[in-house]
């Protein structure tokens, strides 16, 4: 399409008007034609990618919420302990009933003993928050936790487990324990690939629930865990 | 793709001479410059060096020293000069010569040189053309290809979050578009249906058939939040069926996703799994601000059954929605998935109004219906909020049309409806414009609120501290006329006529519309068009029209007197009525209620009762909660603002009360209560408007004959049945039986004056003679100075005490009399009724007030009229100050006397004893006039001093000569003689003018009356 346009002087547009100078700007293309037409294939495979930063990651953002019967859930301090020493019980494996605990700093409980052999430390404590929204049906108000393992702390604990309590005596302790597993191994003491969910068999025939399907993204393992506290 | 290209081009007009020396110009013009040679020498190019000395753009337009751009050039001295105009060949050469140095043209290289440059101008032209480059698409294609599976991530629980609301059946006057209103659900349990063991499914009950409740009481340390509840009763009904979570020591399965909504309604549950679930709620209209009998109205009535199930429980409002929760992250359709819940829950609230007894020409309606009259007390409702206010038709001064409203008749003489604030047994509410009574009680009607203030916090949003601050209250929007005969009323919202306090005009008329002093407007007749839509009927009332609504406030503002007495004000800031702290006060002014539920008695100004306001509405306070408008509305003492030393807190101008509670609607006219003695009363001789039923002592009607009010607005502090005092049960009947004695007359003395008296000089042994027993003496008195007997006498018992009562086998009203005849029947004997001294203590009338009347009916021995007004008022109390004249005249004594002890039938009986004896009296003659005893009252406690026996008498004695009686009153005659020590008490005595014989006789005068207690 061409047309063409006929910009008149202003002198002799109108008499008594004086040219002007016009100054119009011009861009400037290069026509594609002057590229060479190609393509070009590109093949990726992002589960394998997927997976692969999923297996090296060692960093878990364990989260939740607080709820619970007959006391408020926010401003409540959650304990983080770490699994230092693997049950040696098999038969109790994932009980959590508490042999005995202590404080190595005089200063509240930190470190727990299991009855199926197992020690934990702690490692990080946390004030819960009040969860947007109203109370629960109790009358009392809802919270949320979070723990950010990252790893650096991991690397240099290398623990398998941790284990969620909240602040406060032996007893309320004991009630509100929950155990949860980050890295399962299979037979052989290799970590089991995270996304799994099976059941290991052992040498000796026996079996244990796998279950690390995770969501997974930022390069952390996102792990919820529900937390009500028992009276 | 499309590109537009153009292409053209532009110039500055005139000619540039481009000057340039090797040596700078004369007057150190000209800035550095340079010119280039072509290899021939020739010049090719003028120009000054721009940013960079000696470096000039190169071929790729960069910047570069001059050297490795051009091969042959100078540099030195450049002048650049512009001329508007295109220079002619003469023009450019004078400027050549011009230019020092006189520059040749081309000279070499040592020389000056000049170059011109002309740009002509002329129309330029521009081709823009479009041109479309497909092909560009085609130049470069990067192809991505996947192999393996695309990683998937979702969350495999979801965030559900909504509002709330309750649909009304009153618009929503916020809004244009006409819809009904939505209120907020506050502190609802709503969740997510969660199977657990006990409740699998949506429908699955325990063992006592019952569903999952979600309602708990709360643990607070002071047990379940009060503020949710708009009284203490309703939140005992609730506390009934709530769930109890004390003995959980975790959170049941069922109860996992369950959360609570805000204040707005809103609510937000996190972690639930992602599907297809039931979103359930569980609303507690008790805690939405209703009560149970509210309740009852809004929906349906309370199961009768101890243990009723929860389902059948109308004031739990359970529901189930299914939804689709998605998840709340991924990589597909993620978010957080909103569910609005409308519910149609009627959270109107109720108002009573307590009305005062009616009567009519000073006859009950029992009364004057059971003489064949239509005797109907009609309580007329008009809706304020109805859209058609400005355009009722009716004819000027009249009611006009009124829409129907939900309207409950209380019976108020039905029991309570538990232990609820303001409930009845069999309440049931009818679409009417008015409920009809025939009663003489106390009444009450029940109506719906139709305003609601959405942000007003209400009454009863007592307790803000655990966050349940309340915001929304319900007004009731109505106009009450109250009448019997159409013609004479009270009605609210008046105002009355300042020169004509009949001529009133009120909003039930809807004729207040001119100005609320009308008297000012007699001119003006636009009250009564009813065409104009005009204030404060231009739409239907709301919460914010006419004004803005109010809740008014309690007083407490004490003014200097709280003893005001009558017409005066107690507080500075309205008007309470009641709040009496009878602990400091004597025993004698400790009552169980005070204000209009204690009153004294017509006759007796100083004896106070109890009366049905206490039993029927409160025996607390009430206050008022609207300023007293009409010209004859006051406080309740009877007070009228006229400097606003004393105005109602916060009240409202259009009397929309705030519905949960009931209204005393005191009418114009009302007794004043008296505010004395630190204690309230209601004075019934303050008011001319009122009629007291002869059986009801306790209770006042309102007379509405002739007249015409308004009725006031008083809130009812506590109308609940623990603060009513008990309903009064009949009197436990007491007795005393009256035994009439000898009785004499005088016989040679006309009896037509009905004077007892004899006179003359020998009136003592005449009078012995004269005066004829009546009837047989009692016979352990013996007779006495072989007095002959009547034979046959009458008495006359008139009943002027309090309530019917019985006197021998008859029932006799008050102010009626019956007859005995006693021929053949001595002794005569009547057994007569307590009738008057109520005491509620024990439930007893403790008095009796009769007037005897005993004639003669023998027609013997007589001249004149047989008719004897020998006149006793036969009582007994041990207090001679009790016996006072109650009422009547001069002529027709009715005489009241206090408390004596008559006891229940099945006791023994106290006898009481009447007969006349006579003594001579003896007075100078020509000093007295006439002597007439029209009544004699008794007191005991002489000794007869004839047979030392107890008697009681009195008599008239000796009088000293020369002394009068004339125009003594009662009780003052100073010349009787008690010889026994006991009082006396006349009503008048006269003695006889112009009979005397002689000046120096002697007149005697007998007479004794005495009653005995034997």
């Amino acid at each position: 399409m061409k047309q063409r346009k006929k910009i008149l002087l202003r002198s002799k547009s109108l008499f008594g008007l004086e040219n002007q100078d016009i100054f119009i700007n011009f861009e400037i293309d290069n026509f594609s034609k002057d590229i060479k037409p190609g393509s070009y294939d590109n093949s990726f495979d992002l589960q394998a990618q997927f997976d692969k930063e999923r297996n090296d990651s060692r960093e878990f953002y364990i989260y939740g919420d607080i709820n619970s019967v007959f006391k408020n859930s926010d401003g409540y301090v959650i304990k983080l302990f770490a699994e230092t020493k693997k049950p040696t019980d098999l038969s109790i494996e994932s009980n959590t009933d508490i042999l005995n605990f202590g404080s190595s700093q005089g200063v509240g409980i930190d470190f727990l003993q299991f009855k199926n052999g197992s020690e934990a430390s702690l490692i990080d404590t946390n004030v819960s928050k009040k969860l947007f929204g109203s109370n629960n049906i109790f009358g009392y108000t809802q919270g949320a936790y979070s723990f950010s393992l990252d790893n650096n702390i991991y690397q240099n604990k290398e623990f398998d487990s941790v284990y969620i309590a909240p602040s406060g005596d032996g007893t309320s302790i004991k009630k509100n324990i929950i155990k949860q597993t980050l890295i399962y191994r299979d037979s052989e003491g290799d970590p089991v690939d995270f996304g799994s969910d099976t059941e290991e068999i052992r040498d000796d025939g026996t079996s244990y629930p796998v279950f690390n399907d995770f969501p997974f993204f930022y390069n952390s393992h996102w792990i919820k865990i529900p937390f009500k506290i028992n009276r | 793709m499309n590109s537009i290209l153009f292409s053209g081009s532009t110039q500055r007009s005139g000619t540039t001479a481009y000057i340039f020396s090797k040596t700078q110009f004369g007057g150190s013009i000209g800035s550095l410059g340079y010119a280039v040679f072509d290899s021939n020498d020739k010049i090719q190019k003028i120009d000054s060096f721009s940013d960079e000395n000696f470096w000039v753009r190169n071929e790729k337009n960069n910047f570069s020293p001059i050297q490795e751009v051009y091969d042959n050039f100078l540099t030195g001295y450049t002048i650049v000069q512009n001329s508007d105009q295109l220079l002619s060949e003469s023009q450019k050469l004078k400027l050549k010569r011009k230019v020092p140095n006189k520059i040749p043209d081309q000279l070499g290289k040592d020389n000056n040189y000049v170059i011109f440059e002309d740009n002509p101008i002329d129309d330029m032209f521009y081709n823009v053309s479009v041109k479309q480059t497909f092909d560009s698409l085609d130049t470069f294609s990067v192809y991505n290809t996947l192999t393996n599976s695309f990683p998937v991530q979702e969350g495999e629980t979801g965030v559900v979050f909504g509002k709330l609301e309750a649909i009304q059946k009153i618009k929503n006057v916020d809004s244009n578009s006409g819809e009904n209103l939505r209120i907020p659900l506050r502190n609802v349990p709503i969740g997510i249906f969660t199977p657990s063991e006990d409740f699998p499914d949506t429908t699955s009950v325990d063992e006592n058939g019952e569903r999952v409740k979600y309602n708990f009481k709360y643990n607070f340390s002071n047990g379940i939040n009060s503020s949710l509840y708009s009284n203490q009763e309703s939140l005992d009904t609730d506390a009934q069926f709530l769930a109890d979570s004390s003995s959980f020591s975790g959170i049941p399965d069922q109860y996992d996703l369950m959360t609570t909504t805000n204040n707005e309604g809103e609510f937000i549950i996190y972690n639930v799994p992602v599907g297809d679930k039931f979103l359930v709620f569980d609303v507690d209209i008790l805690q939405q601000g209703l009560t149970e009998e509210e309740v009852s109205l809004n929906f349906f009535p309370y199961p009768t059954d101890n243990n009723p199930n929860i389902s059948n429980v109308p004031h739990y409002f359970y529901r189930q929605v299914p939804i689709t929760v998605l998840p709340c992250w991924g990589s597909f359709q993620t978010g957080y998935t909103e569910v609005n819940v409308s519910a149609n829950i009627d959270l109107r609230k109720w108002v009573t109004y307590f009305l005062p007894p009616c009567s009519y020409g000073e006859k009950t309606l029992i009364e004057l219906t059971s003489q064949g009259f239509l005797a109907q007390l009609k309580v007329q409702v008009r809706d304020m909020t109805k859209d058609n206010l400005g355009s009722v038709s009716k004819i000027p001064g009249e009611i006009g049309n009124l829409t129907p409203s939900q309207l409950v008749r209380v019976d108020v003489t039905s029991p309570r409806n538990g232990q609820q604030e303001i409930g009845w047994q069999n309440e049931f509410s009818n679409k009417s414009t008015e409920a009809i009574f025939s009663n003489t009680e106390y009444n009450a009607i029940k109506l719906p609120a139709n305003i609601y203030h959405p942000f007003l916090e209400p009454s009863y949003s007592f307790d803000k501290n655990q966050g349940f601050k309340t915001l929304g209250a319900w007004f009731a929007g109505y106009e009450i006329n109250l009448t019997i005969d159409e013609q004479n009323y009270r009605t609210t919202g008046y105002v009355a006529d300042v020169f004509n306090a009949e001529n009133g005009r009120d909003h039930f008329r809807l004729n207040r519309n001119v100005n609320a002093n009308p008297g000012l407007d007699n001119s003006v007749d636009l009250a009564n068009d009813s065409s104009l839509d005009s204030f404060p009927y231009e739409k239907p009332w709301s919460y914010k029209y006419p004004s803005i609504v109010n809740i008014a406030g309690i007083p407490d503002d004490l003014a200097n007197n709280v003893n005001p007495g009558i017409d005066s004000y107690k507080y500075l800031d309205g008007d309470k009525v009641g709040d009496i702290n009878s602990n400091s006060l004597p025993d004698t002014n400790k009552f169980l209620s005070y204000g209009f539920g204690l009153q004294n008695f017509k006759e007796n100004e100083d004896t106070f009762l109890e009366n049905d306001f206490a039993r029927t509405i409160s025996s607390k306070y009430v206050y008022l909660v609207e300023p007293p408008f009409s010209n004859v509305s006051t406080y309740s003492t009877g007070w009228r603002s006229k400097n606003k030393q004393s105005e109602v807190k916060n009240p409202d101008l259009y009397q929309r009360m705030e519905a949960g509670y009931a209204y005393w609607l005191r009418p114009d006219g009302w007794p004043k209560v008296r505010m004395e003695n630190n204690i309230e009363y209601l004075d019934l001789n303050t008011s001319t408007d009122i009629f007291i039923p002869k059986d009801g002592q306790f209770k006042v009607t309102l007379d509405l004959l002739n007249t015409a009010g308004g009725l006031n607005f008083y809130r009812v502090y506590k109308p609940g049945p623990n603060f009513l005092l008990s309903p009064r049960t009949p009197p436990i009947p007491t007795f005393v039986d009256l035994n009439i004695g000898e009785i004499y007359r005088k016989i040679d003395v006309s009896t037509s004056s009905g004077s007892l008296l004899a006179r003359g000089k020998d009136a003592k042994d005449k009078q012995k003679n004269s005066f004829t027993r009546l009837g047989q003496g009692i016979s352990d008195l013996g007779q006495k100075d072989n007095r002959p007997a009547f034979l046959s006498i009458s008495i006359d018992i008139t009943n002027t005490g309090e309530l019917p009562s019985k006197v021998g086998e008859f029932e006799v009203n008050p102010g009626d009399t019956v007859s005995f005849s006693f021929i053949d029947s001595w002794p005569p004997k009547v057994r007569i009724q307590a009738n008057s001294s109520y005491s509620p203590d024990n439930n007893k009338f403790l008095g009796a007030s009769y007037k005897l009347n005993i004639r003669d009916d023998s027609n013997r021995q007589t001249s004149g009229s047989q008719d004897m007004d020998l006149l006793f008022g036969l009582f007994y109390n041990g207090n001679y100050r009790n016996i006072q004249l109650a009422s009547g005249d001069e002529n027709n004594p009715v005489y009241k006397l206090g408390d004596f002890d008559p006891v229940e039938e099945n006791g023994t009986i106290p006898q009481y004893y009447a007969f006349t004896d006579f003594k001579p009296v003896s007075t100078k003659c020509g000093d007295r006039v006439s002597a007439t005893a029209k009544g004699v009252f008794i007191e005991p406690g002489g000794v007869r001093a004839e047979d030392n026996k107890g008697l009681f008498f009195t008599r008239l004695a000796e009088s000293s000569p020369g002394s009068t009686y004339e125009g003594r009153p009662t009780g003052q005659l100073g010349n009787m003689r008690r010889n026994t020590g006991v009082g006396s008490q006349f009503d008048s005595l006269l003695l006889p003018v112009n009979e005397c014989s002689s000046e120096n006789d002697d007149d005697f005068f007998y007479f004794e009356t005495v009653i005995s207690k034997i």
